[in-house]
């Protein structure tokens, strides 16, 4: 199962379509506002450390799970169904 | 056996992919892996943006100290505007310096004043007609139109707007370059009776460099407003040029053919649609000139 | 700023330079190529695991991809490889730092190659954030405080003077100052003059407004040197009754362009169509004109750059309509037969007008005044006109892809965004003797604020909905984002 999903994914990446979709979602989120959301989500965490102290992994720690409920459903849908079409309508490279 | 596999092979990617993705759960499987994959994606560049923004200082390089916006509060207040000036008052009034001639001139009053100053409106086909009757033999310094692009020209250097200062002061000089400027120090009572009679070759051409030339059906006088005025048309001052002026003179050609449409954009039209003004008179636009013909016989199939 | 990484890097960069990284990036990270793809799509995945994630890194000491769900961290222990990469942003991990680290050399290949890989992909680079160079820093040390636009403040704010009937300068003008881009263009002091202040730049008397409107100052401005640079170099503009609006704004962008030319920004070309000013960057777009034979079906295009769709008002109705009339295909009649260069005769068809291109800024005009020999008059009657307006029905693209391929496989398709939100408003009020011109303006997405002359005053969006409108000013949503006003 993994194995076809990693096919699948990596095929993406050889199209290209990877990170056009990436790029797709970024702004959708940015227009939604979830990207100000987060970044109040870290000003949070900021605010509680000292600025030296701060890692990355502590962000994605604290971060990613809250991140990924807040995306809104409008904006998955839209990006599952495209992704889904998208590789139902490859065509041989 | 469990194998992994740390590398696919291009054949992977093509048949083998096109086998999978037959089965409709696995595009739906798949479709959900890519994007929690990118979803993840994402989420990693505003933290590394905010990570990034802490370890190298520049965040709070940016962000700075805060200004105090007490000052700059909008007043809430049915009686005031924003800015908290009472919406009863009238106008405020002030004093501005006129650009062109320089003097001290009440702000509410201000457009009458340029209008006047600058030698348009109304008014100044007699201030023109006045000054013309009184010319200088001056030949003209130029022999293309008068058009926009010569203010253009006047702007590489300031000796050019010190020189047309230095004009303005001596009335009785005609300006040979386009601003009809200041000319209310007239005080010479001439009448505006020239006619193209009186006129030798030279003078004629010289003088429908200037203005627009077109003899007025009932009073007989010449118009004396700017080569484009609106008033007539270009028809008319071609026509009048024709007439007027030996054929062999470049003027009577070129006059008003190819004017520098300052309403539009160099070469495009608003659409095809022109548009209608609001105010009463009656303007004449320029027909559009389309320039950017690109002339294809079947149907495009795709942006350039 | 502090991004010179760190000790371990500095030694690693000492001994191998960066090519290492370039290499890495160039191939693995931001592939700028098809080849480049190729590899990485058949070889990133985990050595450990074989998974593609999540978050595989790139040791930079040697060849070996692992994910960060404990991989990559392995190696870099037994191989006391430091150094690794992460791959979806090029970012440096140092294991002795036990974070990640900030090179400015390595922050500036990254980029370069992200300009690269999305001219491979045929998308536009994706927004990075500005990193200020060595002066820039030290201006930002030295001057600590930050001025913020705000729905509370009049930063942003100013009243104009009324210099007799001028209120359709000052409605213009603060459209402009309101126009977002147009904004960021000037108090970024993009604008480099070639006139040497001699005070006839359009360009630069516009810029010294925008440094009043955020100067904080609260007494209204006074724009006769606008109006005589204006009139100066549009003549056609004489005389001192009421002008149209419209007029002037168009009249206005013209003047601003060439001046704009004259100034000879950078990457200016010496055509006169479309330079490539902030004008015309902003305002112009492309209409597209097809007249089809009605014979021979052979179709003839061509593309017009414009500032501005003037419209029809046939009474009471939306924007949506009138741009429908407008893209809609016309017959042209018997009286009005064009040459067909195909059928080699004079011939009927149909003419249809669509949007190429679509400008940055759209503006609309309603044709509200009609003069003919007859009568004068004008059209009042109501024209909704949306917050946000989805243009894509009225473009090209769309009505030539009725049976056309799927958008999904077109890179374009994906992000075809035609959405743009309404930031300003000029309304005429009164008769056609004696009128006045106010507008709306958008200070920020959910502010909007009433010009009328020197009054400023809030005003809410039901209120801006409901005016009558006469000029309406669209920008195109996606480049923007602000957040919401509780």
């Amino acid at each position: 199962m993994t194995v076809n999903n990693t096919i699948a994914h990596q095929r993406l990446i050889l199209s290209g379509d990877r990170e056009r979709f990436k790029e797709l979602l970024r702004r959708r989120l940015i227009e939604c506002g979830w990207r100000d959301q987060i970044r109040m989500v870290c000003r949070e965490i900021v605010k509680e450390h000292d600025s030296n102290s701060i890692t990355l992994d502590m962000l994605v720690a604290r971060v990613t799970p809250r991140a990924r409920a807040l995306v809104p459903d409008p904006v998955k849908k839209e990006l599952l169904q495209k992704i889904k079409t998208h590789l139902l309508t490859q065509k041989n490279l | 056996m469990n194998t992994i596999v740390s590398e696919l092979s291009m054949n992977d990617l093509n048949s083998k992919f096109f086998d999978i993705i037959q089965n409709e759960n696995n595009a739906e499987d798949a479709a959900n892996f890519i994007f929690d994959s990118v979803c993840e994606d994402v989420t990693l560049g505003v933290l590394f943006e905010v990570h990034h923004g802490i370890k190298t200082g520049l965040t709070e390089l940016l962000e700075g100290e805060k200004e105090d916006e007490e000052q700059f509060k909008i007043v809430n207040s049915p009686e005031c505007d924003v800015f908290g000036f009472s919406i009863l008052k009238k106008t405020p009034d002030a004093n501005c310096s006129c650009p062109n001639c320089e003097r001290p001139v009440s702000a509410t009053r201000f457009a009458p004043h340029l209008e006047k100053c600058m030698g348009m409106g109304r008014n100044s086909s007699r201030i023109a007609s006045r000054r013309i009757a009184s010319n200088s033999r001056e030949p003209t310094s130029y022999a293309g139109l008068p058009s926009d692009d010569e203010d253009d020209a006047d702007w590489s250097g300031t000796l050019h707007s010190e020189r047309r200062k230095r004009r303005m002061k001596s009335s009785n000089k005609r300006n040979s370059k386009i601003h009809k400027s200041n000319n209310g120090n007239h005080n010479s009572e001439n009448n505006d009776g020239a006619t193209y009679e009186t006129m030798s070759a030279n003078e004629k051409k010289n003088l429908l460099l200037q203005i627009c030339g077109v003899v007025s059906e009932h009073t007989k006088k010449l118009c004396t407003r700017s080569t484009r005025c609106p008033q007539h048309s270009e028809e008319q001052r071609r026509a009048l040029r024709n007439n007027v002026l030996e054929p062999s003179t470049p003027e009577s050609q070129s006059m008003g053919l190819t004017a520098d449409d300052a309403g539009s954009p160099p070469d495009s039209s608003p659409s095809s649609s022109c548009s209608s003004s609001s105010r009463k008179r009656d303007r004449h636009r320029a027909v559009p000139r389309t320039k950017n013909k690109r002339e294809k016989l079947s149907p495009l199939n795709g942006r350039d | 700023m502090n991004d010179t990484g760190c000790l371990h890097l500095s030694n690693f960069k000492a001994a191998k330079g960066s090519s290492p990284y370039k290499i890495v990036h160039a191939f693995f990270v931001a592939s700028t190529s098809y080849e480049a793809r190729r590899y990485k799509a058949t070889s990133c995945l985990c050595f450990s695991c074989g998974q593609p994630g999540p978050r595989l890194h790139s040791c930079l000491h040697c060849i070996y991809f692992a994910c960060y769900g404990g991989h990559i961290q392995e190696h870099s222990k037994n191989k006391k490889h430091f150094l690794y990469v992460d791959l979806s942003y090029g970012n440096v991990f140092c294991a002795q730092c036990q974070d990640y680290i900030y090179d400015r050399e390595l922050t500036d290949i990254s980029r370069s190659n992200r300009v690269l890989e999305a001219k491979s992909l045929g998308i536009s680079v994706p927004y990075t954030p500005w990193l200020p160079n060595g002066n820039e820093v030290m201006a930002l040390k030295r001057l600590r405080k930050r001025r913020l636009i705000s729905p509370h403040t009049t930063i942003g704010l100013r009243g104009l003077q009324n210099l007799g009937s001028t209120c359709f300068m000052n409605c213009i003008v603060q459209t402009l100052i309101h126009t977002p881009l147009l904004r960021d263009y000037f108090l970024g002091e993009r604008h480099k003059c070639k006139t040497q202040g001699s005070g006839k730049c359009l360009v630069c008397e516009v810029s010294k407004l925008f440094q009043e409107f955020y100067s904080g100052a609260k007494t209204p401005l006074t724009l006769h040197r606008l109006l005589h640079l204006i009139w100066t170099h549009a003549r056609h503009l004489a005389g001192y009754e009421q002008q149209d609006a419209h007029e002037f704004f168009i009249a206005t962008l013209d003047v601003l362009h060439r001046h704009c030319m004259n100034g000879v920004e950078e990457t200016e070309k010496k055509e006169k169509d479309r330079c490539n000013c902030i004008i015309d960057q902003i305002f112009t777009g492309g209409l597209q004109s097809d007249v089809v034979c009605t014979s021979c079906s052979g179709v003839s295009t061509t593309i017009d750059p414009f500032w501005d769709i003037s419209l029809d008002v046939a009474g009471p109705g939306s924007l949506q309509a009138c741009l429908e009339r407008f893209t809609r295909a016309e017959h042209l009649g018997s009286a009005a037969k064009i040459k067909c260069s195909n059928c080699r005769a004079y011939r009927e068809s149909t003419k249809q007008l669509t949007l190429e291109t679509l400008p940055i800024v759209a503006s609309f005009h309603l044709k509200r005044f009609e003069h003919s020999s007859q009568i004068d008059r004008k059209i009042s009657a109501f024209v909704s006109f949306p917050a946000e307006l989805d243009m894509t029905p009225f473009m090209s693209t769309h009505r030539r892809a009725v049976d056309a391929a799927d958008n999904n496989n077109d890179p374009e398709g994906l992000f075809e965004d035609n959405r743009y939100s309404l930031f300003a408003v000029v309304n005429h009020l009164g008769s056609l003797d004696a009128g006045h011109y106010t507008a709306y303006v958008r200070q920020m997405k959910g502010s909007w604020f009433k010009c009328d002359d020197h009054m400023i005053t809030r005003a809410s969006l039901r209120e801006v909905l409901d005016s009558e409108g006469y000029l309406l000013f669209y920008h195109k949503t996606v480049l923007e984002y602000e957040c919401d006003v509780p």
